[in-house]
C-alpha cells in the first residue's frame, strides 16, 4: 500500500497530468493560483512543516481548503508525511501536478533537514547486509533508532543496495588500480560492476574535493564525521578486509533508484522519521591471490583465485540480519579455470561453513603468527587462545579443530586450504544507548 | 488423624515459601510470574517502605503502547495519568519521569520498559512501553508485563509511518487481540479533513493485519493539549474518551480464579492409614473437598482420582483456590505413583505432550547466560511449574541461535509432560539458566 519508489512516484504524477478532472480544476481556479503562489513564494522562504505557518498560508489565501480527495492521492502517492502534502497542496492552490512537482523539489531538501534535526540522536539499532560474488564480498552495517524500523523493507532492502553498491565501489577501485583486468577470472558481473563504479568513483571523488570547500552546501561531511569507515587500508585483491571509505561509498549510484546511496538515506529519513547511520563498509576480496605452496624448498607460488562464503544470523533472508561474517578461502593451487566446477562448489561450502563458524565464535585472528602479529603491530594486549580461528573447535563437528576440518577437506581435494582473511559485524555493536533516550 | 500430614504439609509449604523467596531464575517458576505480573510501581512502592496497599477490588488489565519514536507516545501516558490524577485514580507523571525506559530484570533478563499504573472507574492498568521490539517480546516471553491489549500511537500530523506495519506485526506476535489508536497532535492539523484521512488509512492498515479495523475505536485528540490544559476538546476530552475506549473495546483477560483447577506437585508424602497427600500451590482455579480430578505428567495416561482432604496451615479446608498453598489428600492413589512435577487439575483440562513449537529468548552472558550459541540438538533441563524434565532442541531457523536472540524452537521433551499453550518455561544447564520461553503451539 506504502508505495515508495521513486519510479511509482512518477509514475503517479504522469497519471494526475491526464487526469481531467485536476486539469478541470486547476482551470477553473487559475487566478487564485497566481495570487497564492506569490503570497506563498514570501513565506517558503521562512518555510516550515510546522501547521501554524500553513494555517496563516491559508488565511492569506483567503481561507483556500485543501481539497480531500486530492490531499489523500498526493499522500499514497508520495509516501510523505500529511502535512507536507498538505502543504504541498495548499501553496499550489489544489494543483495536484504542482504539488507533486513542489514536493518531489522539496523532499530531499525535507528529508536533508530531518537528517539534519535527527543528528544527536543514537542510532544503535540497524541491519547488517551482505553482497557475495565467487571471489569478492561486501558487508555493510546500516543503524537506525528502533528495531521495528530494522525490520520495515524499505529500510531493509536499502541496506541490500547499498552492500551491492560497496562490492562495486571496491570493483571500481581495482580498476582505477593497478589491477589488469584483462588477466583475472573475474566475472563478467563485477566486470560491469567495475565500468560503473570507475565512473562513480570518479564522481565520488569530484564530490569529495567539492565537499572540501565551505561553499559548497552538501551534508556529506557531516554524515562522514558520525560515520566509522574500517578502513584498513588499501584497496587489495589479496584478501585482507578492506574498509570502503564512505566518501566515495555514499555519492556512488543505485542504478534501481537512479539516487546515490546518499540521497537514498535521505529518502528513507524522509519516510520513516528516524536517524539512519551508514556506519561501516568493508570488502574481503581473493579474485586474485599468489598463494605459497607452503613447503620448505619448492616454493612456487602460484596465482588464480579463492573462494568468499557469508553468513548472515537473524534476518528474514541469507543477504541481511542482525549479525554477518565473510571468510576469505585460499588454495594451493588456487581455483583456475582449469579447476573443475564440483571442487570450487565444495570449496565455496566449506567457506560457508567457516563463515557460520566465525559467527558463533567470534574469533580475533586466523592463527597464532598472524595472532603475535597483531599484538605488536596493533598494540593489542593479547588474543585468548580461544580467540584463534583455527584452534577453536569448528561449529559443525566440535569434536575437530577449524585446523583440522581445513587438513581434511584439503587431503580430499589434493590442496592445501588457507583462510586469508574474515569479517565479523554486529548491527549496532558498542553503540551506547543513553537510558534517557530510551523513549519518546 | 491427619497430623503428620498437617506437619508435611507445613514443610511442604515452607519449602515452596522459600523457593517463591529465592532468586527467580530457580525452577518455582509460577511464582515468579505471580510476582511479576503485578504492576512493579507497586511492587517498587513495597521496596521504597511506603505503606500502600494494592487494591484488589477492580480487575487487572495490562496494556502498552506501540508507535513511531515522535509520535508522542510518552506524552500520551504522561497526559493519561495526569487527567487520571484529577481524580485521583494515578499519580501524575510527568514526561520527564517516565521518559528514560529503565532496565529491568524479569526471571534474569534485562528488559527496557518503562511502567505506570492507573485505574479508570472499571478497571485497573498496568501500562508499559518498550522502545523496541525486542523488548516487547522478551515481555512476552518472560510474561513479565503480558499485553492484553494496545494503544497504537500515530501522529495525525504525519500520518502512519512505513513502520506502522512492524508495529502492527508486533502486536500480532505478542498476542494482542484488541488495540485502540489514537491520533495524536491534532492541534497541529490544520483542517479537520486529514484527521479523517488519517483515520481512514488506520482503519485500513488494520483491516489489512486482521485486526477489526471496521470497529477499532480511533480517537482523535492531542496529549500535549491535555498536559498544557489548552484546548479540552483536543486535550482532556480525548484522553477520557481513549480511556473509556480501552475499557470498552479490550477485552477483560479471565482471573486465575476463574480458570479450571491446576496445582503443579511440589512434594508428595504417604501418611499412614489415610493415603498419599501431594502438596503444592494452586495456580489456578478453585477446588473442593470431594472433587474428581486427573493427575497428569511423565506419560500419556492420566490418574483419575478424588480429593478427599485438603489442608493448609495446620487447618482443614473445604475449598483452596489459586494462589493457595495446600496438601490434597488423594483416593486411592500410591505415593510411588506421583512425583513433584506431576500436575493435578480439573478433568480433561491438561494433557501430556513431548513435542511442542516455543518462542524462546536465548539469555546473554551478561544476564547470566551462555557465552556461545545454541546448536540444533542441544539438550538442556526444562523447567516449568514445579517440573523439570530433559529436551532436544531444534532450530526452526538456521543452524544456531546467538545469546541475546529470540528463536522459534522445537523441543522434543524425552517424556510427555502436561504442557499448554501459552505455558512459560526456562531451559537450564547445570546451574545456569540459558534461555527462556513460552510454548506457542503443541504438536503432539
Amino acid at each position: 500500500m506504502l508505495r515508495s519508489s521513486p519510479q511509482l512516484f512518477s509514475l503517479g504524477l504522469r497519471r494526475a497530468c491526464a487526469s481531467a478532472t485536476v486539469t478541470t480544476r486547476v482551470a477553473a481556479s487559475a487566478l487564485p493560483a497566481f495570487l497564492s503562489t506569490s503570497a506563498v513564494g514570501h513565506s517558503a522562504a521562512a518555510s516550515s512543516t510546522s501547521p501554524a505557518a500553513a494555517a496563516a498560508t491559508g488565511t492569506a489565501t483567503g481561507g483556500l481548503k485543501v481539497d480531500k480527495e486530492l490531499l489523500q492521492r498526493l499522500r499514497k502517492e508520495s509516501t510523505l508525511p500529511f502535512n507536507l502534502c498538505h502543504e504541498a497542496l495548499l501553496k499550489n492552490n489544489n494543483d495536484y501536478t504542482l504539488a507533486s512537482t513542489w514536493l518531489e523539489k522539496r523532499a530531499t531538501e525535507i528529508g536533508r533537514a530531518k537528517m539534519e534535526k535527527l543528528k544527536d540522536r543514537v542510532a544503535a539499532q540497524g541491519i547488517v547486509a551482505v553482497c557475495a560474488h565467487e571471489a569478492t564480498a561486501a558487508v555493510i552495517e546500516l543503524n537506525c533508532e528502533t528495531d521495528f524500523v530494522a525490520r520495515n523493507p524499505l529500510f531493509v532492502n536499502t541496506a541490500k543496495e547499498i552492500a551491492a553498491n560497496a562490492l562495486q565501489v571496491h570493483a571500481g577501485q581495482i580498476r582505477a588500480g593497478a589491477y589488469d583486468p584483462s588477466s583475472t577470472a573475474m566475472s563478467k558481473a563485477v566486470a560491469d560492476a567495475a565500468d560503473k563504479a570507475r565512473s562513480d568513483a570518479q564522481a565520488s571523488r569530484a564530490v569529495g574535493v567539492a565537499t572540501g570547500t565551505a561553499a559548497v552546501v552538501s551534508p556529506l561531511p557531516q554524515i562522514k564525521s558520525s560515520a566509522t569507515s574500517v578502513h584498513k587500508g588499501e584497496a587489495s585483491t589479496d584478501g585482507s578486509a578492506t574498509g570502503i571509505p564512505l566518501n566515495q561509498l555514499l555519492p556512488s549510484l543505485i542504478s534501481e533508484h537512479g539516487q546515490t546511496v546518499f540521497d537514498r538515506l535521505v529518502h528513507v529519513v524522509g519516510r520513516m522519521g528516524e536517524k539512519v547511520d551508514l556506519r561501516s563498509a568493508s570488502v574481503l576480496d581473493v579474485s586474485h591471490v599468489t598463494v605459497s605452496s607452503g613447503i620448505p624448498g619448492e616454493d612456487k607460488p602460484l596465482t588464480g583465485r579463492g573462494v568468499v562464503g557469508v553468513y548472515t544470523h537473524g534476518g528474514e533472508d541469507s543477504l541481511c540480519g542482525a549479525k554477518a561474517s565473510a571468510v576469505a578461502l585460499v588454495s594451493y593451487p588456487p581455483i583456475t579455470s582449469a579447476t573443475p566446477a564440483d571442487t570450487v562448489k565444495e570449496l565455496s561450502k566449506i567457506a560457508h561453513g567457516l563463515a557460520v563458524h566465525v559467527l558463533a565464535h567470534a574469533p580475533t585472528a586466523v592463527e597464532k603468527v598472524s595472532a603475535e602479529r597483531a599484538t605488536l603491530k596493533d598494540d593489542v594486549t593479547q588474543v585468548a587462545a580461544d580467540a584463534i580461528l583455527l584452534e577453536q573447535p569448528y561449529f559443525y563437528d566440535t569434536s575437530k579443530k577449524v585446523q583440522q576440518v581445513l587438513e581434511e577437506a584439503g587431503k580430499r581435494f589434493e590442496m592445501r586450504l588457507i583462510v586469508r582473511s574474515f569479517t565479523r559485524m554486529v548491527a549496532g555493536e558498542g553503540i551506547e544507548v543513553p537510558r534517557a533516550s530510551g523513549l519518546s | 488423624m491427619l497430623g503428620r500430614a498437617v506437619g508435611v504439609v507445613l514443610r511442604g509449604v515452607a519449602s515452596s515459601i522459600a523457593s517463591a523467596s529465592s532468586s527467580s531464575s530457580l525452577p518455582s517458576v509460577s511464582c515468579a510470574i505471580r510476582k511479576s505480573a503485578m504492576p512493579s510501581s507497586v511492587a517498587r512502592t513495597q521496596v521504597r517502605g511506603m505503606a500502600e496497599v494494592f487494591s484488589r477490588a477492580k480487575p487487572h488489565c495490562n496494556i502498552g503502547t506501540i508507535g513511531h519514536v515522535d509520535h508522542g507516545k510518552t506524552s500520551l501516558t504522561a497526559a493519561i495519568t495526569k487527567v487520571l490524577a484529577e481524580t485521583g485514580q494515578a499519580k501524575y507523571k510527568a514526561y520527564g519521569d517516565i521518559d528514560n525506559a529503565p532496565e529491568e530484570k524479569a526471571r534474569g533478563i534485562t528488559i527496557a520498559t518503562a511502567h505506570v499504573e492507573y485505574e479508570t472507574a472499571k478497571r485497573h492498568y498496568g501500562h508499559v512501553d518498550c522502545p523496541g521490539h525486542a523488548d516487547y517480546i522478551k515481555n512476552m516471553i518472560t510474561g513479565a508485563a503480558q499485553m492484553d491489549g494496545a494503544i497504537l500511537v500515530v501522529a495525525g500530523t504525519d500520518g502512519q509511518m512505513p513502520q506502522t506495519r512492524e508495529h502492527l506485526l508486533l502486536a500480532k506476535q505478542v498476542g494482542v487481540k484488541a488495540l485502540v489508536v489514537y491520533i495524536n497532535k491534532a492541534d497541529a492539523v490544520a483542517e479537520k479533513d486529514q484527521l479523517e484521512l488519517v483515520e481512514m488509512e488506520m482503519r485500513e492498515i488494520l483491516n489489512e493485519y486482521k485486526f477489526d479495523g471496521d470497529n477499532t475505536p480511533i480517537i482523535i485528540g492531542s496529549a500535549l493539549c491535555a498536559l498544557e490544559d489548552r484546548e479540552p476538546e483536543l486535550g482532556r476530552q480525548s484522553i477520557l474518551k481513549l480511556l473509556d475506549a480501552v475499557d470498552n473495546f479490550i477485552p477483560q483477560p479471565s482471573r486465575d480464579l476463574d480458570k479450571p483447577f491446576l496445582m503443579s506437585i511440589e512434594d508428595v508424602f504417604s501418611i499412614g492409614g489415610r493415603g498419599t497427600v501431594a502438596t503444592g500451590r494452586v495456580e489456578r482455579g478453585i477446588v473442593n473437598k470431594g472433587d474428581e480430578v486427573e493427575i497428569v505428567g511423565f506419560g500419556t495416561t492420566p490418574i483419575k482420582t478424588t480429593v478427599t482432604g485438603l489442608e493448609m496451615f495446620h487447618k482443614q479446608l473445604e475449598r483452596g483456590e489459586a494462589g493457595d498453598n495446600l496438601g490434597a489428600l488423594l483416593r486411592g492413589v500410591k505415593r510411588e505413583d506421583l512425583r513433584r512435577g506431576h500436575m493435578i487439575c480439573a478433568p480433561g483440562t491438561l494433557k501430556a505432550y513431548s513435542k511442542v513449537e516455543a518462542e524462546l529468548y536465548i539469555l546473554t552472558a551478561k544476564e547470566g547466560g551462555r557465552h556461545t550459541h545454541v546448536a540444533n540438538g542441544y539438550r538442556p533441563q526444562m523447567f516449568f511449574r514445579t517440573c523439570d524434565v530433559t529436551c532436544v532442541v531444534t532450530l526452526k531457523n538456521g543452524d544456531m541461535a546467538m545469546p541475546g536472540d529470540n528463536a522459534t524452537i522445537l523441543l522434543d521433551i524425552v517424556s510427555p509432560v502436561a504442557i499448554e499453550q501459552g505455558l512459560r518455561f526456562t531451559l537450564r544447564e547445570g546451574h545456569k539458566t540459558i534461555g527462556t520461553g513460552v510454548v506457542s503451539k503443541i504438536i503432539s
